[in-house]
């Protein structure tokens, strides 16, 4: 289990903070739904906060490499009927402005993390947070560290 | 014996932290961009939708080369940019624009002003149906800058929300007060050519998945005569697979209309932007 660890979600701009938090209560809602099916409270309980950590980044994955992926999809849209991007306000959208470098960044860093961490398979939107859930129980229970006595009795 | 852990979860909180830190003023900017560029997400993929079916697709009223969203109800429609539909010989079919005010249904006719307008975030309407080619030029007296209810084709509302019971519930209310024809059939009628040209009823797309009260609302829509879409999730599909599946969607109206036949159906091409992957 995770210990001493910042709140990361402190770390977030306020909007994605709201954001978290939302999520996080979906989270929890599913992660006890699946546990008391899967007969894995204990578990669940005790390791809350590292469940909680891979959703986290389920999340800014979705926000930073897939929407990323879609952001350069619009671009190639635009590309491809001979326009440069696209302006919204007074903000320019564009192959090589600031924004499309910082958010490029962002989700190939995002992506090497998840990759190095052996986490890839959890960030894949086709996987259910509740398929997420059960195989973190599942995973969690075997690694032995913390073995619920009452739901072993 | 127990297994050994595959997740590190100690360092992976240490990781997780090295990078919200590092990257704090990334994510505070791309954060800031996120909501308007779902809309423009939101818009692309309905325009990559008509292109996929065969639709060729044009930039009208550029600005500094650089396709103009409208993110303000009141601005002029000449001063921002639209994509006009082409037939394959060339024919101008229909016109996309984004955040467009249109009359609603019920009262049409009436004395146009006082007529209640409604701002869209991505309308479908028929060409001409909006000054568009005073670039740059002040309103004239009397320059109609919304779109008559009869122009309007379909539409799509982009919600960068979750898709919850009321969020379905309001945009039904969208749906009766502008194309109503949608929710019964007895209220207007959805037109031969709005088949025959493979548009689709109005859509609504969310960002965040749906929760499970708004799914058994959706499932309900079909049983009740209901035509609508929804697409949820939206920034974390591949476009792609979405305008599969619209193209899906819309592909089936032979079946369900078998008089509309195949011969006005645009014939199916490979979109111009290539393939993006999903893991």
């Amino acid at each position: 289990m995770a210990t001493n660890e910042t709140d990361l979600v402190k770390l977030l701009p306020y909007t994605l903070q709201d954001k978290t938090h939302y999520y996080y209560d979906f989270v929890k809602d599913r992660l006890f739904e699946v546990a008391v099916i899967e007969k894995r409270v204990g578990v669940a309980r005790r390791f809350e906060k590292d469940i909680e950590l891979i959703f986290l980044l389920r999340l800014l994955y979705g926000y930073f490499v897939l929407g990323y992926r879609n952001y350069d999809a619009s671009l190639r849209f635009f590309e491809s009927l001979n326009i440069d991007g696209f302006q919204i306000g007074t903000t320019h959208y564009s192959r090589d402005n600031t924004i499309t470098r910082e958010w490029f960044s962002l989700a190939e860093e995002l992506e090497i993390l998840v990759r190095e961490n052996q986490i890839e398979r959890y960030m894949r939107p086709a996987i259910s947070t509740d398929e997420i859930i059960r195989e973190l129980l599942t995973h969690l229970s075997e690694t032995g560290e913390d073995h619920d006595q009452e739901e072993n009795s | 014996m127990t297994k050994k852990k595959i997740v590190n979860f100690s360092l992976l909180q240490q990781k997780a932290e090295d990078f919200l830190a590092s990257h704090k003023t990334s994510i505070q900017n791309v954060t800031k961009s996120h909501n308007n560029i779902f809309e423009v997400s939101c818009f692309v993929v309905i325009a990559q939708y008509y292109e996929h079916i065969g639709y060729q697709l044009q930039i009208k009223n550029p600005v500094d080369g650089k396709f103009r969203f409208r993110y303000s109800t009141n601005g002029f429609p000449w001063r921002y940019s639209y994509l006009l539909a082409c037939t394959k010989d060339d024919q101008p079919a229909f016109e996309i624009w984004h955040n467009q005010k249109v009359a609603g249904w019920w009262l049409s006719g009436e004395d146009e002003k006082d007529i209640p307008l409604f701002a869209l975030d991505i309308a479908v309407i028929t060409p001409g149906g909006l000054p568009a080619n005073l670039q740059f030029e002040a309103k004239g007296k009397g320059e109609r800058v919304w779109a008559k209810n009869d122009d309007l084709i379909t539409f799509g509302e982009a919600k960068n929300l979750v898709g919850y019971p009321m969020l379905i519930a309001q945009f039904l209310g969208i749906v009766h007060e502008i194309k109503p024809s949608f929710l019964h059939e007895k209220i207007g009628v959805v037109s031969r050519e709005f088949y025959e040209h493979r548009h689709l009823p109005p859509l609504l797309l969310t960002s965040g998945n749906m929760l499970s009260g708004a799914l058994r609302v959706i499932k309900s829509f079909e049983d009740r005569q209901i035509e609508i879409l929804v697409i949820d999730n939206l920034l974390n599909r591949s476009f792609n697979v979405i305008i599969d599946q619209l193209s899906a969607y819309s592909g089936k109206y032979n079946e369900r209309f078998p008089e509309l036949g195949e011969k006005n159906q645009p014939d199916a091409v490979t979109t111009r932007t290539s393939l993006i992957e999903v893991p």
